[in-house]
């Protein structure tokens, strides 16, 4: 990967031998070599005053603790911190480019525990595990994080990413609309079903349910989450796939339904960004997504219907637990010309004084730091806040999470995309799920045959 | 094209049969007409107008329908992209690429234009003039994954000197065509009679036909200014943050959250200056320009 | 005026070294990545020769013969729509009984040079559903709001549309300058005859206008084949792939996907295509502009 210094030099002269030596004088370096691995030692915190850190971010309410309180951090270090947020697709995409030009605009990113594999392969992210054991500043605090997240941000034992966000599936409904109308809160996806018929009777002007339609990646955990509870997978353990599986079949048809009939109209383009608006705006009844927007839901400055919302974990037919399984963590880029800094920068954002505002303050109550989630101070603000309906059912969600049903492959993003666009167009052009499936079925054939699986 | 018509005939004007001159009568037709032609109007600039309202306009009034058109104006969204994006960056960026890459290719493609003028040899002339015509026919998309890959290797990823090098390739075949067809308009008698005073072929270029062609020279500068100011493919693919141009930045006001309309027409304002006021000042040479050189 | 082989050595030197470099070598170079399996993702997997394969794959993909049609669709479209409006304007600027023709043409060339990308963006909030000012004036005469980009049947209609507006000046400068220097013999004849207007346009305007027409469709058909600024600020290929055409299709597999070889496959079929379609008409141009 490194190249000599006098063949660097050889190419770039040669690639500007056209331009006056006025160009080359203007002409930006590229990303060229990395630093070189962890120094031994908790570093000085001032160690780095006056340079820049970069962050590329992923939309979603973990980054609000980032965005409000950098302030501490570059008053800490006398460093500046710069951020872009992108939606989803949109950052990955941008990080690929960016590791893959070896440029190292970007020092830190978010990554999502799916585009792990994909990541690792290609050496994007730096290693983790050195930084831990040799420059392990105070802000860190083992214990705090869950081990199980822990392990989900590596990959082959390697950690890759420091995670701030924790996940699980669960249902939302608006608890003050099924008292008026007497349905009991929904348990299982045929409550769900039967709630929505009820409801779009009874409210007329109420989408009863949304969720996430739009035809990226990004939205693969509702589907799959909810199959889940019919007992299907999309891919059995030599990555085949089984759209057309009669189980699988009959989750999606049952999901598609929701959004089909019971659905807002732009139901096909929802992310969970839009999504989420749809319910806390009071345009949808019930909302199946992930365990994350509980405190944004109950916060009367963010949503009309605070206070109006019950949680439940609903289960399939299969008897299994709806999945939303979704972790998200801070990377350093393997590229990066400010690892030290970048470092102690995720150190800060999970350290128990950032977290504990963010819950305290920003009611970001499902922050993954167990210190605060345990600490007094959080149970007298949820039971003041109303909210210990939410955070009682945090633990069950935490449980319940398994990623059996996910295909956790570096092809991820190309199958997720594939899938969703299949059944984003169904949304809107009404296709029943036999359909979807059956033309969809093949596509993921092709993809993994390509990479090599299901031999 | 040249005019099919000898000397002595009419002007084209007469063969209309609408009565002539603005003295003439009014009849539905012309009412019609006269109509069609302010709606015209309206139709081309209403955008452009409705971009520089809204530029001005704050986020409350231009989210709140036709009241934006009457909402008072102010410069809230040029000082926000000012300090919360590297605008005067992106805006120098394009500003450099655009210069530079017109110098060098008036230079390159003048003296190409002018070689190929004066080729004798017609197949092989045609054929470089093919191979210079295809890379205004093909399509820029088609060579995005080799120079990307290309520069990647090379280190020249969000680099200057790599962006410049791109455009004067982007631009060189379209100059060489327009430099061709200026020069063949220039009167072989006034550069044999600098051979027969005995200067060289090259000096002629350079003494006699590159100041005969100046306002083509313009023309072709400010055609190729334009092209390169306005590109937006290989800097959205070509570029990170050091090198970027003002229109690969446009993409980043659409948040993830909503977008900034204001904020982005603010810095689109700032951003057609230059491509407005230099095309209006060659208006004559456009169309020919456009339509590579074969309208007068 | 005679010029040595080392004078157009001088002369030519510098150009055929740039667009050898920059255009021979790239165009081999897409060739030989297609024919890879280059995945920018993986870069452990060493980029493997795979002969046709991507092709193979190109060809039985229903999105490539989608985007393929939606292109066919958006160039016919948009250079029809253009022919036919930009004749017409030209007639209309082409009367001398009118006022302000001067000031039209002036007006008209804004469109063409205004960034393209920046006439995406902005049309885009001129039609957004809920803020855009196009909505704002349907709502206000009592019609339902339109999702001009946010429904499949409308985004296509829509871009063609923008795409229209933007380049149908173009189309009218070039007929007009066509009407303009025709001559005179053949009018004067045909109102002697007693031929009609419409008669008059049909068989005496159009076919002396034919090579003019020529350029502008060619000019047109190629640009609207590789547009994709505005497409992409617009639609981004949505929704769903509703305006994605094959550059689009392209960028995607490229710059999303990352699968570089299948990418590169698709470029080299662009390039096929273009390649054919332009060889005919190049000529034509070349002895148009003589």
């Amino acid at each position: 990967m490194k190249k000599s210094l006098t063949r660097e030099d050889f190419l770039r002269a040669s690639g500007g031998a056209l331009a006056s030596v006025y160009l080359l004088g203007l002409a930006g370096c590229g990303g060229q070599g990395t630093s070189s691995g962890p120094q031994g030692g908790p570093p000085d915190h001032h160690a780095f005053e006056g340079d820049t850190l970069k962050l590329l971010l992923k939309e979603g309410y973990e980054i609000e603790a980032i965005q409000k309180y950098k302030g501490d951090f570059e008053q800490a270090t006398g460093t500046t911190v710069e951020t872009e947020v992108y939606d989803e697709p949109t950052a990955r995409q941008k990080f690929i480019l960016d590791s893959n030009s070896k440029t190292g605009t970007y020092d830190i990113t978010s990554v999502s525990f799916w585009n792990l594999p994909e990541y690792h392969r290609a050496s994007y992210l730096e290693p983790l595990d050195a930084w831990i054991a040799k420059a392990r500043d105070p802000w860190l605090d083992p214990k705090a994080i869950p081990k199980t997240a822990m392990n989900v941000m590596s990959v082959d034992g390697q950690l890759y990413a420091l995670p701030h966000t924790i996940i699980g599936g669960m249902l939302f409904y608006r608890k003050d609309l099924f008292e008026k109308h007497g349905i009991k809160p929904p348990q299982t996806t045929a409550d769900v079903l039967s709630a929505a018929k009820k409801l779009k009777e009874a409210e007329p002007s109420i989408s009863p349910f949304t969720g996430r339609g739009a035809p990226t990646f990004a939205s693969l955990g509702t589907w799959l989450g909810w199959t889940w509870g019919y007992g299907a997978k999309l891919y059995d353990d030599n990555m085949c796939p089984h759209a057309t599986d009669p189980k699988f079949v009959q989750g999606m048809s049952d999901l598609l339904t929701l959004m089909q009939d019971y659905g807002p109209e732009d139901a096909a383009s929802l992310t969970f960004t839009q999504a989420g608006e749809k319910f806390s705006s009071g345009n949808a009844a019930m909302m199946f997504d992930t365990t994350g927007f509980g405190g944004i839901f109950e916060d009367p400055e963010l949503s009309k219907v605070a206070g109006k919302v019950g949680f439940s974990l609903p289960k399939g037919p299969a008897g299994n637990p709806l999945q939303w399984t979704y972790l998200e963590g801070l990377g350093i880029s393997a590229y990066s010309q400010n690892k030290d800094l970048a470092w102690l920068f995720l150190q800060w954002r999970m350290s128990n004084e950032t977290t504990r505002k963010e819950a305290l303050e920003l009611g970001r109550y499902d922050v993954p730091n167990l210190n605060v989630l345990h600490s007094d101070e959080y149970a007298k603000l949820t039971k003041k806040k109303g909210v210990s309906d939410y955070t009682k059912k945090l633990p069950q969600a935490w449980e319940n999470i398994t990623l059996e049903h996910w295909p956790f492959v570096p092809e991820f993003a190309k199958i997720g995309d594939t899938f969703m666009q299949q059944v984003s167009s169904a949304i809107s052009s009404g296709q029943t799920a036999e359909q979807a499936m059956q033309a969809v079925q093949p596509k993921l054939d092709g993809i993994s045959k390509d990479a090599g699986y299901c031999k | 094209m040249a005019d099919q018509g000898t000397p002595e005939q009419p002007r084209a004007e007469s063969k209309s049969r609408v009565p002539q001159g603005k003295r003439a009568r009014w009849t539905l037709g012309r009412a019609l007409a006269q109509v069609a032609v302010v709606i015209l109007v309206i139709v081309a600039l209403f955008p452009f107008v409705f971009m520089l309202r809204v530029a001005f306009s704050s986020a409350r009034d231009y989210l709140s329908g036709i009241k934006v058109l009457s909402a008072p104006l102010t410069f809230e969204n040029f000082t926000e992209v000012y300090s919360s994006t590297e605008l005067g960056r992106y805006l120098f960026n394009s500003l450099l690429y655009s210069i530079l890459t017109t110098l060098i290719v008036l230079v390159i493609g003048s003296m190409a234009g002018f070689g190929l003028s004066k080729a004798r040899n017609a197949l092989v002339r045609d054929n470089v003039m093919f191979f210079v015509l295809s890379t205004r026919m093909g399509p820029p998309v088609v060579f995005a994954v080799p120079l990307f890959l290309l520069m990647t290797n090379l280190l020249l990823v969000d680099t200057r000197v790599g962006m410049i090098l791109v455009y004067t390739f982007y631009n060189l075949a379209f100059a060489i065509w327009l430099m061709y067809g200026f020069f063949r308009e220039v009167p072989p008698e006034i550069e044999e009679a600098g051979l027969l005073d005995g200067l060289s072929p090259l000096s002629v270029f350079r003494r006699i036909s590159l100041p005969l062609v100046v306002p083509g020279l313009m023309a072709t500068g400010i055609l190729v200014f334009i092209f390169t100011w306005n590109e937006f493919f290989y800097a959205l693919v070509l570029t990170r943050d050091v090198a970027k141009t003002f229109p690969a930045m446009v993409p980043q006001f659409f948040g993830a959250f909503r977008v900034e309309w204001g904020q982005m027409l603010a810095a689109s304002t700032m951003g057609i200056i230059p491509p407005l006021v230099f095309g209006l000042l060659i208006r004559k040479y456009l169309v020919r320009g456009l339509s590579l050189g074969s309208v007068r | 005026m005679r010029l040595s082989k080392r004078h157009y050595l001088i002369l030519l030197g510098p150009t055929l070294l740039i667009l050898f470099a920059m255009l021979a070598f790239p165009t081999a170079y897409v060739f030989s990545i297609s024919l890879r399996d280059y995945k920018l993702t993986d870069p452990t997997a060493g980029n493997p020769f795979v002969g046709l394969e991507n092709y193979k794959t190109l060809l039985s993909d229903p999105e490539f013969f989608s985007a393929l049609w939606r292109s066919v669709l958006f160039t016919v479209g948009s250079v029809a729509l253009t022919f036919v409006v930009g004749m017409a304007i030209a007639l209309l600027l082409n009367r001398r009984d009118i006022r302000g023709t001067g000031l039209t043409r002036t007006a008209i060339l804004v469109p063409l040079i205004l960034t393209p990308l920046v006439i995406g963006a902005t049309y885009r909030f001129m039609l957004d559903r809920d803020n855009g000012i196009i909505n704002e004036f349907l709502a206000l005469v009592g019609l339902q709001r339109i999702p001009f980009l946010a429904d499949p049947a409308w985004a296509m209609t829509s871009v063609i549309l923008v795409d229209v507006w933007q380049w149908t000046p173009f189309a009218v400068l070039v007929l007009l300058a066509g009407l303009e220097s025709l001559p005179v013999g053949p009018f004067e004849a045909a109102r002697m005859d007693g031929a009609s207007r419409w008669g008059e346009f049909w068989y005496i305007t159009l076919p002396l206008l034919a090579p003019v027409i020529a350029v502008v469709l060619l000019i047109r058909t190629m640009d609207a084949f590789r547009e994709f600024d505005k497409i992409f600020i617009m639609t981004g290929g949505g929704p769903g792939i509703a305006t994605q055409t094959l550059p689009i299709f392209l960028y995607r597999s490229g710059f999303q996907d990352f699968d570089m070889g299948f990418s590169a496959a698709t470029g080299v079929v662009m390039l096929i295509i273009v390649t054919v379609v332009s060889s005919f008409y190049v000529r034509r141009i070349h002895s148009a502009g003589e």
